[in-house]
Order: structure tokens, then C-alpha cells, then sequence
């Protein structure tokens, strides 16, 4: 059954267009990602479901309800924002308390659940704070726990990692991941970053100036990408015209040969050996025009082939992907 | 108004300025203008203020038979409690008419929103004279208003709304709500759109986002519009004296009377200094409420 | 009705509040009769032909002249002023401060009676008019200019100086090549408010005036003890639109910009 579904989606400005023939079912449970690059419409479309503003035309269904006329106030979501927009005059407890204060539970039982919530995303302890005086780290984990606390149907999340720093955002990506396998949220994250949506999602939505372009799980969106966009979008492609068809090649899939393999084959020369620690890169300019690219795992022996060198770039035949025709 | 202490009052440290040598050539000039202009004035009408006057002279009589002839006639306390309560009305008044403006102005999105601004300002450019010469237009017997009521046939006879202390507040909360928006938008500016959508999202409706996050945010604004409101409105002269009357007496018509009329000027000196007074002690209430400006 | 929209009606009923009783007055000056009605009935421009006669027109000159002596005057002590608060830690300087913003902060009548008390009991008499209503004037109007220079000041990037020293330039050509183009916005709209500020002034001219010497806004403010005259619409209306026109000059040529919230005054 389908938590959130949204049909036909559309939301213009004037006559800019931010969001058109947007359809999306996202499952009970399931951790959806909006991913795509900035003006996609991803972030507007988290918005549409959230009621921050109300869509030209479609539909939001929350749990079968129709809520596209609704404020965001009667449609039982979290949201957790880029910037966290915790209030500024409240503690860090008073912040997560603030959403079980409007729907006026009792307050022994809202200092319970916050003292859960705030144990739940490893803040105990910190209740006390004030937003100012948190680190980048802990003032987002006060913004999910305030998220979370009130149990909502869907949890919307908008980019809340690209605010920190590298080596916070990996952690927290698990983090953030895990916790929402163990609670089963329905959830909707919105990011420009592929690594954060491949690693955290059961599905990805790939939006592009306004439209979705594919829905999958990372692994078929990886493998199998239905247009040459979400190909380049997600992990870098080599392509190729082959009468009239649009041939997509993983760099990781294709070799260097000293003579042609079964499969897709070109001559070509090495311009350019990259070495990234764990993997080298191979830049090469094809026969005829046209560029490749070729990463090998770093395997501890001396790289092969130099600047200069003339090999053949191959990839088998399984590892040639035909994207589609519109 | 004393909040913007806050540019001049802190001095960039600039690595190759920071001598602690007195800029003489810099202040000088300036600097003797004020003191001979200003600060001497003053400490010359607070001297006076303790000084008895007979026959329009000033004697060298120490005295406080000024204050305590103010604090006694119950003309003139009643002029006191008049002008408090006229600015606490304008205050108030501009408080609740001008937030709304302020919110709207910050956050509206038209492409029309400089002229909107300035629309809001623009009075600011009319003299206080003239802003209050409209209300006379308005109030006076023959007026607009009692027109408008004549012709709906919602009176039978003319109001005399003017002069009244009613009047004065209409005048006063009209010519100075600029001030308040300007201060209360000022407040607003700095707060993240964000939080709202985030209340909201919570659960709040928009009373409740108002009441539990807009209020609190802005409060220092408010606060600030309300005492700038109020402290103009206690040293107001002109709206008072149009649309007011004798027996509307504020301090600052007061003043005007026993300075100019009456010429004593020992009772008009002690009255002035009354009147710096609260302005001080308003302006002082301001700035502490400035240093908290910074909690967002 | 959604929230946004009731927001827009309560902001339209306070423009009408706000913008009303200006627009009555104006449509009043071109009344027939010499009555206050509104809607005016008839058209005629006979007051407006009367505040052109030279009893409006001397005061109102009177009052361009004081204005634009006044900007000159507190701009030029301003500058120095600003730069040396903004720029050196003194001893005193807290006080400086205090004394500058001082005006702001005291009612302008006081100032404006302390005033008169000198000069009365100094025997100086003979300067009120002009010379003790500039005086007055620029103690108002000096508060205005030094913050508005302040805050240029404080907000160029503190680099472009230690750029320029760099480049070779020395102190002197640093300030005059660099600083002051900067800061030429912020000169200007200092002067503007001062002369606004002045123009409009009421409460501290009442007790430096004079017969004969009188700022506009004094004539004004008299002639209102002798009741409603429509010619005094039309004057009104006149000191309306010149510190417009000359804001919106100012706007066009040299942009006001952030300034507007360093000029909070008085009434």
C-alpha cells in the first residue's frame, strides 16, 4: 500500500516551470530519494508534499488522504531542513518537545519521549543547550530528533547533510539510514549527492528540470539507466553513437587491451593516467575522435600503461548497456 | 535608535589603526560644536532648573520649589499622566498597526516591494506639521470625518473630535508609525523564513507560529518599535498644540507655555529636565534591549 | 480566505491609515471653496496660486536655504567625525559618542529651548533667526550624518586599504583614492537625512525663530491658530514634494539603499 503518492504534480511560477507530470508512489517503510542537480525540482516537490505551497495542478495523497489543499500543520509530517531551522529561543529539548506541545499531550509524556528521542539520535544529555551552543553535527541531530518524535506518516528530509563536513556527512549517512530501517518511517530525502542516494535509499527518484526521469532502486538506476542523463548523472559514462543507437559504457566495466576484444572495441591512445589511491584512471582519445575513460582497481603492481601508449579500449559485450530511445 | 551604538559604538579594529592617540586634528573641530552647542545648553537649563526666577529673571537662588510646584499644581500633573498615557497609547497603537506592515514588507515576494517600502517611508518626508495639518482636516468640526458621518446619516449632530486628547493619539500614532515599522522590520529581516515552515510543520497553525515562535523571535523589534513610538510621543509639540487644546495639556505644550508666555523659566527649565529624563531612561530601556538583539 | 490574503487586506487598510490623511490634504488644497470637504467639490487653483505668493513662497525658500547650509555644515563636521570614531580606540571615546549621538536621544525641543536660554541670557538675542537655527539645526542633524558615514565606513572590506598600501599607495592617496569614492554613497545620504531632517524640523525651530526669519514648518504651524485655509493644503503639499523629489533625485544618481534603516529620527 502506498504511504505517499503523488499524482500528476505540477507547480509553475509564472511561466517558469519548477515541477511537471510529477507521478510517484513511495511504500510504507520505504526510504525514497529525490536526487538530481540544483533546479531539478526536487526540493520544490518536497515542499509540495510537505504544503509549504500549494501545487497548480495534481494531487498528494498521505495514507490514502487528499491533502493537497491542506497546511502543512494538518498533514502529519516531519521535516528536517537544510539549515535545521531549530527555534533560536528554545533549548534543544524545548526544540524536539515542540511538536508533541501542539498536539497538546500531556507533559510527563512529552519529557518522556524527548528524553527517547534525544537517547535515539545520541544526544542524551544535551537536552539543555541552546541551538547557538551546538556543533554543525549535534544541532542536526536535534533537528531529526524533533522530526522523529512525533511519529509522523512521512518524514521529509532536504539535503540535511550538505551542511557538514566530509567526513560527518559518510558518517551520518549510515547513521540516518539505519535509524530509519529501524522505525520503519515512510521517507522522502532530497539530495544533489549520489553517493548519499545510492548508499541510503530502498528506491531513487532521478528528477531533471522538473520531470522525473527514473524510478528504481540504486543498483537498477546504476545498472540499468533508462535515459543518457541519469547515466552521466550517476557515476561517470562513456557513450557512444552505433547506427543510430546510444551505446553506455561504465568506466569500471571497460579495459585496456593490447588487441581487440570480443565485444565493443576502439583503438585509442593513453593522454592521461590519474592515480586516486585506491584506483587509477586511464583518459583516453579514441580513433577517430571522441574520448574514454578507463578506471582499474590500484592492484599494488606499476600501471600498465603510460602517457602516450596506443591500446585498445574493450568492454564485453554484457557490459555494454543500450540506453533506450525516448 | 541608541541600538545603532552598535556601529559607531564598536570601532573596527584595523590592524595598522589601533593607536590609542587622540585624533585631535579629526575631533576638534566637531567636538567643540557639540560641547558649546549642546552640552552647555543643557547643563545651563539644568542649573536653571534648580535656580529660582523672579520678574522673568533668573536669580541665583538654589531651589527646588520649581519641581516640587510641579509635582504639586494638578494641572500639571495631570499633564504628566496625560502625555504618559498618550504615549503609551501611540506605542501600543503602532505596535499592532505597524507589525503586520513590517511582516508583510519583509516578506512579500511582488516586484513591487521597494515601492511598498518606500510608500511606508515616505511620510517620514512630510514635516510632523503637515502630517498633523490632515488629521485637522479630517477632525475638525466641519471636517471630513464629520462629513462622511452627516452623509451615512450616522450622526444627526458635528462631533467636536477635536480637540481631544483622542485626537492626539490618532495624530501621533499616525505620524509615527513609520518609526515602528522601520524598527520591527528591522528585527524581522534577520529571521530564517525557514522556522515558520518548520513550526508549521510541527503542527502549528498560524496563531500558534506566531504566538510561539514570530513573537519571541521579534520580540526585541516590538519592543523597540513601542519605545521609540513612545519616547517621540512624549516630546511631541506640534501634533498636541494642533490638535489639542488648553485644556489638553502634554509636556512638551507645557514647556512651550511657560517658556515663551510665561517666561519663567526655572519652572520651564525643570519641566525640560523632566522630560530628558524619561527620554534618557527610555533610550537607556532601548539599548539593553539592543544588546539582546543578537540571540538568533 | 487564505492567511496571506487577510495579511494583504489588514496592509491595505493601514496604507489607506497611513497615506489618507495626505492624500485628503492634497485633494482639499484644490478645493473651489474654502471649505475642508472631501470629496472636494469644484476645482480651482487659487490656492495653489496664493502658496507661490511670497508670504509661502520667503519661508519656504527660508527653510531650502537653512536645509541645504545645515547638510552642508553637519556633513562636513560628520566626516571627520565618523572616521575618527570608527577607526581609533581613545580614551573618551565612549563619551564622544555619547555627546554625538547625544541629539538623538534628547528631545529636539530641549535642545532647541537650551539653545534660546543661552543666547537670551548671553545678551545674543540679535542671532536668532538664521544664525541660531542653523546652529540648532546642524546639533540635530550632525547625528544623522555621522552615522550614516559610520556605517559606509564600517562596511567596506577592511582588505581594499592593505591592497592599496600594498600597490604602493601611501595613507593620504589610500583615503583619497579608495575610501572616500566608497564612501561617496554614504556622504550623500548623510547629507540627504540632515537636510530632510532639517527641513522638517519643528520642535527645536519653534524657540529659534524670529519674525521674518522663519522656517516654513513655524509658518505653518502659526497660521494653523487661525483655523482651516486651504492655501495652507497646497503649501503643505509643497513641503511634501520637494524632499521627495529630492530623495528620489538622490535614489536615481547615487542609491540609498541599506542607509534607510540608519535614519530613524524624530517627530
Amino acid at each position: 500500500m502506498a504511504e505517499l503518492r503523488l499524482a500528476g504534480l505540477e507547480k509553475r511560477y509564472g511561466s517558469t516551470v519548477a515541477v511537471v507530470g510529477v507521478d510517484l508512489e513511495v511504500r510504507e517503510g520505504e526510504f525514497m530519494t529525490l536526487l538530481g542537480p540544483s533546479g531539478c525540482g526536487k526540493t520544490t516537490t518536497l515542499g509540495l508534499i510537505a504544503g509549504f505551497f500549494a501545487p497548480t495542478h495534481g494531487e498528494i495523497y498521505v495514507d490514502g488522504r487528499a491533502v493537497a489543499g491542506l497546511p502543512p500543520f494538518r498533514r502529519d509530517i516531519g521535516v528536517v531542513f537544510q539549515d535545521y531551522a531549530l527555534f533560536p529561543h528554545l533549548t534543544a529539548a524545548q526544540n524536539v518537545a515542540f511538536g508533541l506541545r501542539m498536539r497538546n499531550l500531556p507533559a510527563p509524556d512529552i519529557a518522556a519521549r524527548v528524553r527517547e528521542a534525544l537517547e535515539l539520535v545520541q544526544l542524551s544529555g544535551l537536552g539543555e543547550r541552546r541551538p547557538l551552543e551546538l556543533s554543525g553535527g549535534q544541532r542536526q541531530r536535534v533537528a531529526l530528533a524533533r522530526a522523529l518524535v512525533i511519529r509522523p506518516t512521512v518524514l521529509l528530509l532536504d539535503e540535511p547533510l550538505s551542511n557538514l563536513d566530509l567526513k560527518l556527512r559518510e558518517e551520518m549517512r549510515v547513521e540516518i539510514a539505519a535509524l530509519q530501517r529501524r522505525l520503519r518511517i515512510t521517507t522522502v530525502f532530497v539530495t544533489h549527492d549520489q553517493g548519499e542516494a545510492l548508499v541510503m535509499s530502498d528506491r531513487i527518484a532521478v528528477m531533471n528540470a522538473g520531470r522525473i526521469e527514473q524510478v528504481g532502486a540504486p543498483a537498477q538506476i546504476y545498472e540499468r539507466p533508462a535515459t543518457r542523463f541519469v547515466a552521466e548523472f550517476i557515476g561517470r559514462m562513456n557513450f557512444y553513437s552505433h547506427g543510430g543507437r546510444l551505446i553506455a559504457i561504465r568506466p569500471e566495466r571497460a579495459k585496456l587491451t593490447e588487441a581487440p576484444a570480443d565485444g565493443f572495441a576502439r583503438r585509442g591512445t593513453v593522454k592521461q593516467v590519474l592515480y586516486l589511491g585506491a584506483t587509477l584512471e586511464y583518459h583516453l582519445e579514441l580513433e577517430g575522435g571522441g574520448r574514454a575513460i578507463v578506471e582499474a582497481p590500484n592492484d599494488g603492481a606499476a600501471p600498465r600503461y603510460g602517457a602516450g601508449a596506443a591500446v585498445w579500449f574493450s568492454a564485453a559485450r554484457e557490459n555494454c548497456y543500450e540506453i533506450p530511445a525516448r | 535608535m541608541a541600538r545603532d551604538h552598535g556601529v559607531i559604538g564598536s570601532a573596527a579594529p584595523e590592524a595598522a589603526r589601533q593607536s590609542a592617540r587622540v585624533p585631535w586634528l579629526l575631533i576638534a573641530a566637531p567636538t567643540v560644536v557639540l560641547l558649546l552647542f549642546f552640552a552647555l545648553p543643557n547643563a545651563l537649563l539644568l542649573s536653571a532648573s534648580f535656580v529660582k526666577s523672579e520678574a522673568q529673571q533668573l536669580t541665583n537662588e538654589v531651589t527646588l520649589d520649581n519641581y516640587a510646584f510641579l509635582f504639586s499644581w494638578s494641572l500639571y500633573i495631570r499633564a504628566f499622566i496625560r502625555t504618559f498615557i498618550v504615549g503609551l497609547s501611540v506605542g501600543l497603537l503602532d505596535v499592532v498597526l505597524g507589525y503586520p506592515l513590517a511582516y508583510f514588507l519583509v516578506r512579500t515576494r511582488s516586484r513591487w516591494k521597494g515601492l511598498l517600502i518606500a510608500l511606508a517611508l515616505a511620510p517620514l518626508l512630510a514635516s510632523v506639521v503637515v502630517r498633523t495639518y490632515g488629521w485637522y482636516i479630517i477632525l475638525n468640526r466641519f471636517g471630513v470625518a464629520n462629513d462622511l458621518l452627516l452623509g451615512l446619516g450616522l450622526i444627526e449632530e458635528r462631533i467636536p473630535f477635536m480637540p481631544s486628547t483622542g485626537a492626539i493619539i490618532i495624530g501621533l500614532a499616525h505620524a509615527l508609525l513609520p518609526y515602528s515599522v522601520l524598527t520591527i522590520m528591522g528585527s524581522l529581516q534577520g529571521l530564517n523564513t525557514n522556522l515558520e515552515l518548520a513550526a508549521m510543520s510541527l503542527g502549528a497553525s498560524r496563531t500558534r507560529t506566531f504566538l510561539n515562535v514570530l513573537l519571541p523571535l521579534s520580540f526585541p523589534g516590538i519592543a523597540g518599535g513601542f519605545i521609540l513610538a513612545f519616547s517621540i510621543a512624549i516630546s511631541a509639540y506640534a501634533t498636541p498644540a494642533i490638535l489639542g487644546g488648553p485644556a489638553t495639556q502634554m509636556m512638551a505644550t507645557a514647556i512651550y507655555g511657560f517658556m515663551t508666555q510665561l517666561l519663567d523659566w526655572s519652572i520651564g527649565a525643570a519641566l525640560a529636565v523632566i522630560l530628558v529624563v524619561c527620554a534618557m531612561t527610555l533610550a537607556y530601556a532601548a539599548a539593553r534591549l539592543g544588546a539582546r538583539e543578537g540571540a538568533l | 480566505m487564505s492567511p496571506w490574503s487577510a495579511l494583504r487586506t489588514v496592509v491595505i487598510f493601514v496604507y489607506v491609515f497611513m497615506l489618507g490623511p495626505i492624500l485628503i490634504t492634497a485633494a482639499v488644497s484644490f478645493n473651489a471653496s474654502n471649505r475642508s470637504q472631501f470629496p472636494p467639490r469644484g476645482f480651482s487653483l487659487q490656492w495653489w496660486q496664493r502658496a507661490f505668493s511670497a508670504e509661502w513662497l520667503d519661508p519656504l525658500v527660508f527653510s531650502f536655504k537653512l536645509g541645504v547650509s545645515t547638510a552642508l555644515i553637519s556633513t562636513a563636521l560628520a566626516l571627520p567625525l565618523a572616521f575618527a570614531l570608527t577607526r581609533y580606540r581613545f580614551p573618551g571615546r565612549a563619551a564622544l559618542v555619547a555627546l554625538t549621538l547625544g541629539p538623538l536621544m534628547l528631545p529636539a525641543l530641549v535642545t532647541g529651548v537650551g539653545l534660546l536660554q543661552v543666547l537670551q541670557y548671553a545678551g545674543l538675542r540679535e542671532y536668532l533667526g538664521f544664525s541660531a537655527l542653523l546652529i540648532g539645526h546642524v546639533i540635530i542633524c550632525l547625528p544623522f550624518a555621522v552615522r550614516t558615514i559610520a556605517i559606509s565606513l564600517q562596511t567596506l572590506p577592511p582588505n581594499l586599504e592593505l591592497a592599496a598600501a600594498s600597490l604602493g599607495a601611501s595613507r593620504g592617496r589610500t583615503l583619497w583614492h579608495v575610501v572616500l569614492p566608497l564612501i561617496k554613497t554614504g556622504i550623500v545620504a548623510g547629507a540627504l537625512f540632515a537636510f530632510v531632517h532639517s527641513f522638517t524640523d519643528v520642535n527645536l525651530s519653534l524657540f529659534l525663530v524670529r519674525p521674518g526669519e522663519q522656517p516654513i514648518t513655524v509658518k505653518i504651524l502659526g497660521f494653523l491658530e487661525y483655523g482651516f485655509a486651504p492655501t495652507l493644503a497646497a503649501v503643505s503639499v509643497i513641503t511634501l514634494l520637494l524632499p521627495l523629489g529630492l530623495v528620489a533625485i538622490v535614489e536615481r544618481v547615487s542609491g540609498l539603499g541599506d542607509f534607510i534603516y540608519g535614519a530613524r529620527g524624530r517627530g
